[in-house]
């Protein structure tokens, strides 16, 4: 197929997932935006919200509009990895012969919600890194591969943290995204209450399958990056460190530690999907900006400093956008870089 | 890449054109600056240097300009990205230009399309005029350069000249003297010389316009006139050369040539008598036959060594004279078995006595060059008012080096062993006249005096009535001629057929 058709094709799926998935989402453009992105470029997505602001009924829906096998976990602190990956049992065949059988766990599902992940214990959220990063699972010598596309979309609950158990570093770094869903405003309030008044069920009809997940993949891998956008994004991962010698002066001042590479290769590899998804044919200094916080709000720690200064992670963001937009000889900075930016646009729109 | 092309050609042509003014205006400006500058400070460039520093400036910074503008790919395509919006698109096109791939050529044909539906006044020249107002400005300022006058050197502050023309008074004087002068005794070619010169310095000044010319003229005739008689002279040649002897008999009497004066040269050669009685040259040559005969020889030798070395001709008259006395000397050299009174004899008969008459004599001629040389150089200062501070440096008559600088002992004898003359003023003719004011005893005036003591301020008194006219042309002939003849002791038309000079 032509690439013009593929693209077509990419355009008019991306459009079709969004508006089946409007249908039982009101609001939340950027993190349906986002989802998208990170299903489509291969990545886990944990999304953070406080509870009914629909994280749950995103991703259910999610999985209707890619007619995609979809399990739900819902995890907690009793639960065990097994219960996630599966187990071996026994059962008597139909000779009566006792046999070791693999029942496969709700892991085995192309699209897996994982329910407040962090309410379980650290043991069990293990269990869920050689799935999330490999899509394969081990047990007693034997491997099982996951089905292609694979997805995990963990929800993590902001408010509860008494018996809840912090991500580790390790599981949080492979998480592509984390996003943070906001309380609906007060118009999106209203369509949610309409909604649902009429069914609460979701309505989002299947317009891709995960064969047409794969393929607007490949398209999107072949993306060209510039060597100007791509240095840019790699100093922007690079100045998270403050202990390294060439570092940005935020980092030193507010970061306690810095992105991993995977930070950076989930970056250039979402940009490539952002630039299609908006029907750009190259990678642009304005999707890496607005892919910077997604990729990595989860994968840096601020230090007492920031909180000091009453400055939360996203905001550090920001001003490492700005400051690695300024030693890279980039005149402008786009405008969603940063928040300041952003809270202006927020008052004259209110105004 | 048509599009990219076709816009970077655009740009090119900015740079191009950019370049071209900036260097065109850098080195107006330059020439412009430079030129106010050596203007005002008075200080010289050749015109072709200022041509040479523009074009160097304007090919310089022109060229540095636009190779600072000129558009590469890479740098052009982040400007039109950055300019138009266009999400690094263009700079994507360029860096994956040598790419194939499905992708990268839609994403270049993509991106070809925006360029083109660019509408073209968003390309046109930015910023051309602060360019512009960069040519106005040099422009002003090499205008500016062209109309603004050079520094006026200030006058030299220095005395100030007088103006000058030649008046009658200058002019007789300066006729007279040569008259005076035609008429001297001065020696040939010398008189002929000194006549013209003075004839050529009338000529000049009655040309001359300023003091200061007059007084460089005649200090010039001045000067000249001192090295021809010096020329015409031979004394001093002679009297150095012999100095040079070894020999204390040559010595001494290079020391006695070097006095002008007959009676101090006789009393040199003979001695004085009396109390205070001092041998002469003469005596230095009593000695036995054995002895005498060689040093005579080494005498004669010597003499000879000083003529020739010397350099004067020999048919000058001293040398002549000279030159008779060292033959002489190896003559009586060849005599042997006289006695002392025989050899001295023949000492003096054969050698000092030609010696005495001839060597006066020609130093007398010598004598009477320097006094008319004298009496010349003195008139000029007087007529053209050259003060002594004016004068320059002559010849003077004492013979360097041989006690030149003022009296000696030897003066005090009678014997002046330095210099010529005794310094006293000589003058042509001992004639006296009646001065009226002259104060013979106390209260009682009008007595006659030596000439010479008035003569100047006479002269002065009648030049001026003569040329006031005041005089009538009978007696101004008359005077004139009175003053010629006191001056250069010119005789009268009839003494002079008489043979009497």
């Amino acid at each position: 197929m032509e690439n013009a058709e593929r693209v077509k094709n990419f355009s008019e799926a991306v459009a079709q997932i969004k508006t089946e998935l409007h249908k039982d989402v009101v609001g939340q453009e950027e993190i349906i935006d986002n989802v998208i992105i990170a299903i489509i470029a291969g990545g886990n997505v944990l999304l953070e919200g406080v509870p009914g602001v629909g994280k749950t009924r995103l991703v259910r829906s999610l999985g209707k509009t890619l007619s995609l096998p979809f399990s739900r976990i819902q995890f907690t602190p009793d639960l065990m990895p097994s219960d996630v990956t599966g187990t071996n049992i026994v059962e008597k065949d139909d000779g009566g012969k006792l046999n070791t059988v693999f029942r496969r766990g709700p892991i085995f599902a192309n699209l897996v919600l994982a329910d407040e992940i962090n309410r379980a214990t650290p043991k069990t959220q293990s269990a869920m890194l050689e799935v999330m990063q490999e899509h394969k699972v081990t047990i007693a010598n034997a491997t099982y591969k996951l089905e292609e596309p694979f997805f995990v979309l963990a929800t993590e609950n902001p408010i509860e943290q008494d018996g809840t158990y912090p991500l580790p570093e390790a599981q949080m770094d492979r998480f592509m995204f984390k996003l943070l869903m906001t309380f609906p405003k007060v118009e999106e309030l209203a369509d949610i209450v309409n909604m649902t008044q009429i069914t609460m069920d979701e309505t989002a009809q299947a317009v891709v399958n995960g064969e047409q997940i794969l393929e607007m993949r490949k398209l999107a891998s072949e993306i060209p990056v510039a060597s100007e956008v791509l240095n840019y994004a790699m100093n922007l991962v690079s100045f998270t460190h403050p202990e390294l010698e060439k570092t940005s002066d935020t980092a030193k001042k507010y970061v306690k530690y810095g992105a991993s590479p995977r930070a950076a290769q989930a970056l250039i590899t979402c940009a490539k999907v952002r630039a299609l998804v908006n029907g750009n044919y190259n990678v642009s200094y304005a999707d890496i900006d607005a892919l910077a916080r997604p990729v990595l709000r989860h994968r840096i720690k601020i230090n007492y400093n920031a909180v000091n200064d009453r400055l939360g992670v996203d905001d550090v963001i920001g001003l490492l956008i700005k400051e690695t937009a300024s030693r890279v000889g980039r005149k402008k900075v786009s405008a969603t870089a940063t928040v300041e930016e952003k809270e202006e646009k927020k008052e004259e729109t209110q105004e | 890449m048509n599009e990219f092309q076709k816009i970077k050609k655009k740009f090119h042509k900015e740079a191009v054109l950019k370049g071209a003014l900036c260097g065109f205006s850098l080195g107006l400006l330059t020439v412009g600056v430079l030129w106010i500058i050596f203007k005002r400070t008075g200080m010289a460039f050749a015109p072709w240097l200022y041509i040479v520093v523009g074009v160097v400036v304007a090919l310089a910074s022109g060229g540095i300009t636009y190779l600072i503008l000129r558009p590469r790919d890479k740098k052009l395509a982040k400007r039109l990205d950055e300019r138009f919006g266009f999400d690094e698109k263009v700079q994507t096109m360029v860096e994956f230009v040598d790419e194939s791939g499905e992708m990268v050529e839609l994403q270049r044909a993509d991106t070809e399309a925006r360029l083109r539906e660019l509408p073209k006044q968003k390309l046109k020249i930015r910023h051309i005029l602060e360019f512009i107002l960069l040519l106005i400005l040099s422009a002003a300022v090499f205008v500016t350069a062209v109309f603004i006058p050079a520094k006026e050197e200030p006058k030299a502050e220095g005395p100030t000249d007088n103006a000058y023309e030649m008046d009658e008074y200058d002019r007789l004087s300066l006729r007279q003297l040569i008259e005076y002068v035609k008429n001297s005794d001065l020696e040939e070619p010398a008189k002929t010389e000194v006549v013209s010169e003075l004839e050529n310095l009338l000529a000049v000044l009655d040309d001359t316009e300023w003091e200061s010319e007059m007084k460089a003229h005649v200090i010039g005739a001045i000067q000249r006139i001192d090295l021809i008689v010096e020329n015409v002279n031979s004394y001093k040649e002679i009297c150095l050369a012999m100095n040079e002897s070894t020999n204390s008999e040559v010595k001494a009497l290079a020391v006695a040539v070097s006095e002008l004066e007959e009676e101090v040269f006789q009393l040199a050669i003979d001695g004085t008598t009396g109390e205070e009685a001092k041998e002469g040259i003469r005596a230095q040559f009593n000695l036995t036959e054995a002895a005498l005969n060689p040093y005579l020889l080494t005498v004669a030798d010597e003499i000879k060594t000083a003529l020739k070395d010397s350099g004067i001709a020999d048919t000058d008259a001293l040398y002549k004279a000279w030159n008779a006395f060292a033959v002489a000397l190896e003559e009586v050299a060849q005599h042997t078995g006289l006695t002392d009174e025989q050899y001295q004899s023949e000492l003096d008969s054969l050698a000092f006595a030609p010696l005495k008459a001839s060597v006066p004599v020609a130093l007398a001629k010598q004598a009477v060059n320097n006094e008319v040389r004298a009496y010349v150089i003195d008139a000029l200062k007087e007529i053209f008012g050259i003060t002594d501070a004016e004068m320059p440096r002559l010849s003077g008559d004492k013979v360097p080096g041989m006690n030149g600088g003022g009296e000696s002992d030897k003066e005090q004898d009678g014997i002046h062993s330095g210099g010529l003359g005794s310094g006293n003023t000589v003058y042509g003719s001992d004639d006296m006249i009646y001065d009226p004011d002259y104060e013979v005893s106390e209260g009682v005036f009008g007595g006659h005096i030596s000439y010479g003591e008035v003569l100047d301020a006479y002269n002065a008194i009648i030049m001026g009535m003569i040329a006031d006219g005041t005089l009538s042309e009978e007696m101004e002939e008359m005077l004139s001629d009175y003053l010629d003849a006191l001056y250069s002791g010119k005789q009268n038309e009839e003494n002079k057929q008489d043979g009497n000079e």
